[in-house]
């Protein structure tokens, strides 16, 4: 059985990542790719608790439930994400992140 | 299982208001009429229950109070449930707003601006008015009781006259406030309901707080029962209205399309004044036995006061506005007597007030549709141009100031005698007196008006008016008719009130 | 055995529903059906009133409930047939079928026939259903169902405004007697528990206050509808109806209702001492007070009227002293005495009044300045009512004379007992006798005597207007003595007096009695006087007003003691005055209060809005100024980026993770 801290140290790189790519990168397609790995991360976690839970054997069901769920959230949201990019990139020609300051 | 008629009651109308204002300018007379019509059957037959001998019966619930009883589940854990049922006191009240929602459809016929939208409102008010009467779930109640203001604000918002953008915002802030505190009494009944249910789950169910009451009518301590009181009586006395908490009625009226104010007055104040009988005297009867001289002195405030009031009115349908309140003053006095007269004759008052306030106000709006004016010192001789309308006058305001063989007779000296019971006469009874000026008062302003409007000389600019057409005369006439038939022979409607009377003085236990 | 009766009353109702539905296509308006329904009527009573009669053997009361129907609760209505309903029944459907037919000439001309002869039926049917009430409530009903007849009838030519007026003063007047009946009502009920006449009779009030309050309360009702003093001030205005109306309703029967509800609760009256003197006061006041404003008057009908105000007086009169003698324990005809002056008063009353119709038919004008020289024009119409004037001044043999001696017997009897007050009202009734037959034969020498001083040229009436009055001139002339002949009134009504045994002992007994002569004496010199200063023109009138005292008199009495304007200042001043503040009230105190809390909260709204923009604002402005100072330099950050601010997110993510963490793990 794999330890639980490999697992966290797994999701918490992944995390890094994703913050690192939101941040730094300037393409917004790849920011939202970003925005995915962290929630990986999340979910790596849900399912490493999962297992690490009360009962060895079977783990606890419900993060595995969770995970799964929050696996189909966040393809609706990349749906949700790439559309809003579609409209942003039809009003301004470009979606380079750093012209994007209206939110000023 | 049962026909549920109740249901279809409040279905019927649902699907009327949908049909009408979906269908269009052309079909919305034809449509809503229909289905007033079926909804007018139904309560007719709801009715026929209660006569002795009937064929028709409904199944009465548990306690056996109720009939026609209908109870599905809602939101269980909150105690919160579908409840609807009748008995005497809402019977008469339930089958009089199908015949006065009837009415006002088929008296604004000839309605030109936005007619679908204004049936179908007519038909919604009326729903929401029959779940107020028929609904046993204090929840389902207040849900009822507060559609009732959308439809009417609405109504006069949109059709009414001049000054209607004060007289809605008034008329909807002043009874929402009411409503308000009413809530407040809902809820603090609701919290205190684990005391004596059976479980020990709260409840919004009206029955079993009637039931309780019926057991033990201390079944809620009387530091609670008095507040209580105080703030459903606010809640019913803003809605019926007494004085001092009357004057959003004159202006509603006075602003409200006539098919407004016949609903307003004939149906929307008896909401409070059933409030008091069922929830006032029929929850709280222990309050209602030490505050019982709350309703009286607010009663015969308003019965004197507001016909004083209308001694100096110039807009007719103000002054039947005024005289709506002074008469409602009776219901309120009826209830304070805690006698089977005066009980049995609060509620026929109810009755009455909405057959004879609706032949008022649509008397009223005729003549303004007829002259062009409202205003009393304007008109003058219209007994030598509209005949029909004079004689419908004279038997509407004979019945209102108390004619015998006129309904409003009846129901005035029940409440007279349960008054003359509950005061002895010689002790403090000399109080009568005081209701009893009013109904001086009252025959002075009604043959002033009389005189004023219909008899002596007809005036130039009237010469060419035309009596009522035929869409305003067939429902003045059946209502007239009715007049007549509960004052010649009231044996039907008491007799369904009466029972509930006996009820509730047995709960009181008198004086 | 009397089920038939209620064909009586029936007759009548469905005579009106048939005028108001059928009457506009029929060619008299309806007439012929009332006319039908008013004869039915009269012949069912008539064969009543035999059957009672037959029954009771004369004297006897019958009494006996029919046709009992129950209406609310433990009310039963029915029919009470006894002497007094049968004799009522009888007089007032002969008297509607009289004036009915009398109508049919007097009303030819009017356009609103239909209108008319329903409410004419109408009106009888309450008044049968008055008389023939077996309890209270049923007896309000139809007593004011009468009342709405009778406001309709004095409005009916409503186009003229002291018609309306005089509509709305008669109702509002009786109203307020209604009401006070109404209590009394409610009283009985509330400590008999029962509205049944029958019952209520027999039983009696308990003893207490209420004994006195409540027949008080009734005769209140009674005063309203019979306008005795003080609510006597409609009954002339009444006047401005037609005149088959006011020899109808306000003469021969309506107000002779408050008479009758007075006889149908006499055990009550009787019952109380205060009661009983209250009504002889009410009753002998009237009678004089209203004679004196008779002898006024010009309009020949308002002169009727205050004569029938006056003469009203005197039955109200003669049932208070039969009450008394009662309480005290003497039998007494005082009661027999009022319902048989009740009887003639209504024939010669309604003769009367229906002449001086044709006379105003005749003439066109009710002022009998303008009239005089009548008499050799209308030779019918002058006899008819000089038997009128003869029967109600109180000369033998004419019907009036033998009631209203009776009444005075009666009075002076309850005055020998009672001591001083009584024997002054006995003699304020023999001065009203004097006042009496003075204005009535003012009224036929003014009419009929003498020259023709107006501009009018009359012609007698038709025919169907001359046979009634001939009708009721035998009646006035006879009605007396039929029941001199049968051995006096108590054989058909009575009330615990004696009953007279035969005719000789009847008449022996006026014509030796001392009080007879007094009485007819002053009757003499009334008509004496009047004969001089209006036939004979020997004393002008003028010398009544030669002295200031008797021009102040005049003045007083053509202002009807100033009680109309007092009354109706009352109104104007006092109750338009309370109306009118209550209104402002209205409008301006809670109004104003529910304006005023609207405005406050408006008020509120917008302080809360400004201490939100100067105060609470201004403060945060402050704050945000210091802070934007600083911020300035900070401002290089707020690129708009969004990575940025994720950037700073993050961070201050790391801060709170690092904080916890050392939280956590317990401190530094």
């Amino acid at each position: 059985m794999i330890p639980l801290e490999y697992e966290l140290a797994l999701a918490g790189i992944l995390f890094g990542i994703g913050i690192f790519g939101i941040i730094y990168r300037k393409n917004a397609i790849i920011v939202l790719m970003s925005v995915e790995i962290i929630l990986n991360a999340a979910i790596m976690n849900l399912v490493a608790f999962s297992s690490y839970a009360i009962n060895p054997i079977t783990g606890d069901p419900g993060g595995q439930v969770f995970a799964v769920l929050a696996i189909a959230i966040a393809a609706g949201e990349v749906c949700i994400g790439l559309g809003i990019y579609i409209v942003y990139f039809r009003s301004r020609k470009d979606i380079n992140l750093e012209e994007a300051t209206r939110l000023r | 299982m049962e026909f549920p008629i109740l249901s279809l009651l409040l279905i019927v109308p649902l699907i009327g208001t949908v049909l009408t204002i979906a269908g269009g300018k052309r079909y919305a007379k034809w449509v809503s009429v229909i289905f007033a019509l079926i909804s007018l059957i139904l309560s007719t037959v709801l009715v026929l229950h209660f006569l002795p001998d009937s064929f028709i019966a409904f199944a009465p619930d548990s306690t056996g109070r109720f009939f026609a009883f209908e109870m599905y589940s809602w939101a269980p854990s909150l105690g919160l449930n579908y409840i609807v049922g009748v008995d005497g006191l809402s019977a008469p009240l339930v089958f009089l707003t199908q015949l006065l929602v009837l009415m006002g459809l088929i008296y604004s016929w000839k309605k030109e601006e936005r007619p679908h939208q204004f049936f179908g409102l007519i038909l919604l008010i009326g729903l929401a008015i029959t779940g107020v009467f028929i609904s046993l779930d204090l929840f389902l109640f207040f849900i009822f009781w507060e559609l009732v203001l959308i439809p009417m604000y609405f109504f006069i918002a949109i059709w009414g006259g001049p000054n209607r953008h004060y007289a809605s915002i008034k008329f909807l802030v002043y009874t929402h406030v009411g409503s308000v505190i009413m809530l407040l009494g809902i809820f603090a009944l609701y919290l205190s309901s684990g005391d004596f249910t059976a479980d020990g789950a709260r409840t919004f169910n009206m029955i079993l707080y009637l039931e309780a009451a019926q057991t033990d009518p201390l079944f809620l301590q009387m530091s609670l029962q008095i507040p209580l009181f105080i703030a459903f009586l606010f809640g019913f006395g803003v809605k019926m209205p007494m004085v001092p908490f009357h004057t959003w009625l004159p202006d509603a009226h006075v602003e409200a399309p006539t098919a407004g104010s016949v609903i307003l007055a004939g149906l929307l104040l008896k909401m409070g004044g059933y409030g008091i009988f069922r929830i006032s005297l029929g929850i709280l009867p222990e309050a209602t036995k030490e505050l019982w001289w709350l309703l009286a002195v607010f009663g015969i405030v308003s019965i004197v006061y507001a016909a004083f009031i209308c001694l100096a009115q110039t807009d007719l349908k103000r002054l039947v506005a005024y005289s709506s309140i002074s008469h409602m003053g009776f219901v309120l006095l009826g209830a304070a007597t805690m006698t089977e007269a005066g009980i049995a004759g609060g509620i026929f008052q109810m009755f009455n007030h909405g057959l004879i306030t609706a032949v008022l106000f649509m008397l009223a709006g005729s003549v303004k549709h007829a002259t062009g004016t409202r205003e009393i010192p304007q008109l003058s001789g219209l007994a030598k141009v509209m005949p029909k309308f004079s004689l419908i006058l004279i038997i509407g305001f004979f019945a209102s100031m108390g004619m015998p063989g006129l309904n409003g007779f009846v129901s005035e000296f029940l409440v007279f005698l349960g008054t003359y019971k509950m005061f002895n006469m010689i002790e403090m009874g000399k109080l009568i007196i005081i209701p009893l000026l009013g109904i001086i008062v009252t025959a002075a302003y009604y043959l002033w008006t009389l005189h004023r409007v219909t008899l002596g000389e007809l005036k130039e600019s009237l010469k060419n008016v035309v009596d009522i057409p035929r869409h305003e005369a067939i429902p003045l006439a059946i209502l007239t008719f009715m007049i007549i038939l509960f004052g010649l022979y009231p044996t039907p409607v008491l007799g369904v009130i009466w029972p509930h009377a006996q009820g509730l003085t047995g709960l009181l236990g008198g004086p | 055995m009397f089920e038939y009766a209620l064909l009586i009353v029936a007759a009548p109702l469905v005579a009106f529903l048939l005028i108001i539905i059928f009457g506009r296509w029929t060619r008299q308006g309806g007439a012929a059906i009332a006319i039908a329904a008013l004869g039915t009527s009269f012949i069912v009573s008539v064969i009543l009133f035999a059957q009672v009669l037959g029954l009771g053997a004369l004297g006897a009361p019958v009494s006996e409930e029919v046709f009992k129907y129950n209406w609310i609760g433990p009310i039963e209505f029915g029919l009470l047939i006894d002497n007094v309903s049968a004799l009522m029944m009888v007089l007032v459907s002969f008297l509607c079928l009289i004036i009915g037919i009398y109508s049919l000439g007097y009303m030819a001309e009017d356009k609103s026939k239909t209108r008319y002869y329903a409410e004419f039926v109408l009106f009888t049917a309450g008044m049968l259903g008055t008389v023939s009430a077996n309890n209270f409530l049923q007896f309000l009903i139809f007593w004011e169902t009468m009342g709405l007849c009778s406001y309709l009838l004095i409005g009916f030519w409503y186009e003229k405004s002291e018609a309306a007026s005089a509509a709305k003063k008669a109702f509002m007047v009786t109203r307020v007697g209604d009401m006070l009946l109404l209590i009394g009502i409610m009283a009985i009920f509330a400590s008999l528990g029962t509205f049944n006449i029958v019952e209520i009779q027999a039983r009696g009030i308990p003893a207490g206050a209420l004994m006195h309050v409540i027949p008080l309360l009734l005769f209140a009702g009674a005063v309203g509808k019979s306008a005795q003093f003080p609510l006597h001030i409609w009954l002339p205005d009444a006047m401005e109806g037609p005149t088959t109306v006011s020899a109808l309703i306000h003469a021969a029967t309506m107000v002779k209702a408050g008479v009758f509800l007075v006889a149908r609760s006499f055990p009550l009256v009787a019952a109380s001492d205060i009661a009983s003197i209250t009504v002889i006061c009410i009753g002998g006041f009237t009678a004089i007070f209203a004679a004196s404003m008779a002898l006024v008057a010009f309009d020949i009908k308002r002169v009727l009227a205050y004569s029938t105000i006056s003469q009203i007086g005197y039955m109200i009169l003669g049932l208070g002293a039969a009450a008394l003698l009662f309480e005290a324990g003497h039998a007494s005809h005082g009661f027999t005495a009022s319902m048989y002056h009740l009887m003639n008063h209504a024939f010669f009353k309604a003769l009367l009044f229906l002449a001086a119709g044709s006379v105003i038919h005749a003439v066109g004008t009710n002022d009998m300045r303008v009239m005089g020289g009548l008499h050799s024009k209308m030779k019918i119409t002058s006899i008819a009512m000089l038997f009128g004037a003869l029967a109600l001044s109180g000369i033998p043999p004419f019907s009036g004379f033998w009631s209203k001696d009776a009444i005075l017997h009666e009075v002076f009897v309850a005055g020998e007992m009672y001591g001083a007050i009584f024997t002054f009202i006995w003699v304020a009734g023999v001065i009203t006798a004097f006042l009496t037959a003075f204005y009535a034969f003012r009224l036929w020498f003014m009419t009929f005597a003498g020259k023709t001083r107006g501009d009018i040229h009359p012609h007698e009436s038709p025919r169907v207007m001359t046979y009634p009055l001939i009708a009721l001139a035998v009646f006035a002339l006879i009605s007396g003595m039929l029941a001199v002949v049968i051995g006096g009134f108590g054989h058909l009504v009575t009330f615990g007096g004696t009953v007279h045994e035969g005719t000789m002992e009847l008449l022996t007994e006026i014509f030796t009695s001392p009080l007879t002569y007094i009485t007819l004496f002053a009757a003499v010199a009334g008509i004496g006087l009047a004969y001089i200063v209006y036939c004979k023109q020997r004393v002008s009138s003028e010398i009544f007003v030669s002295t200031s005292v008797g021009r102040g008199m005049q003045k007083l009495l053509q202002n009807r003691y100033y009680l109309d304007a007092a009354y109706r200042g009352f109104a104007l001043h006092v109750g338009m005055g309370i109306a009118r503040a209550a209104d402002w009230f209205d409008r301006n105190v809670i109004d104003g209060v529910v304006n005023g809390s609207a405005k406050l909260g408006l008020l509120v709204a917008r302080g809360s809005d400004a201490v939100d923009r100067k105060g609470v604002d201004g403060a945060v402005d402050g704050i945000a100024y210091v802070v934007t100072g600083s911020s300035n330099r900070a401002r290089a950050r707020q690129t708009g980026q969004i990575q940025a601010y994720i950037a700073a997110m993050v961070m201050g993510m790391f801060v709170v993770a690092l904080i916890m963490l050392i939280y956590l793990s317990g401190g530094w």
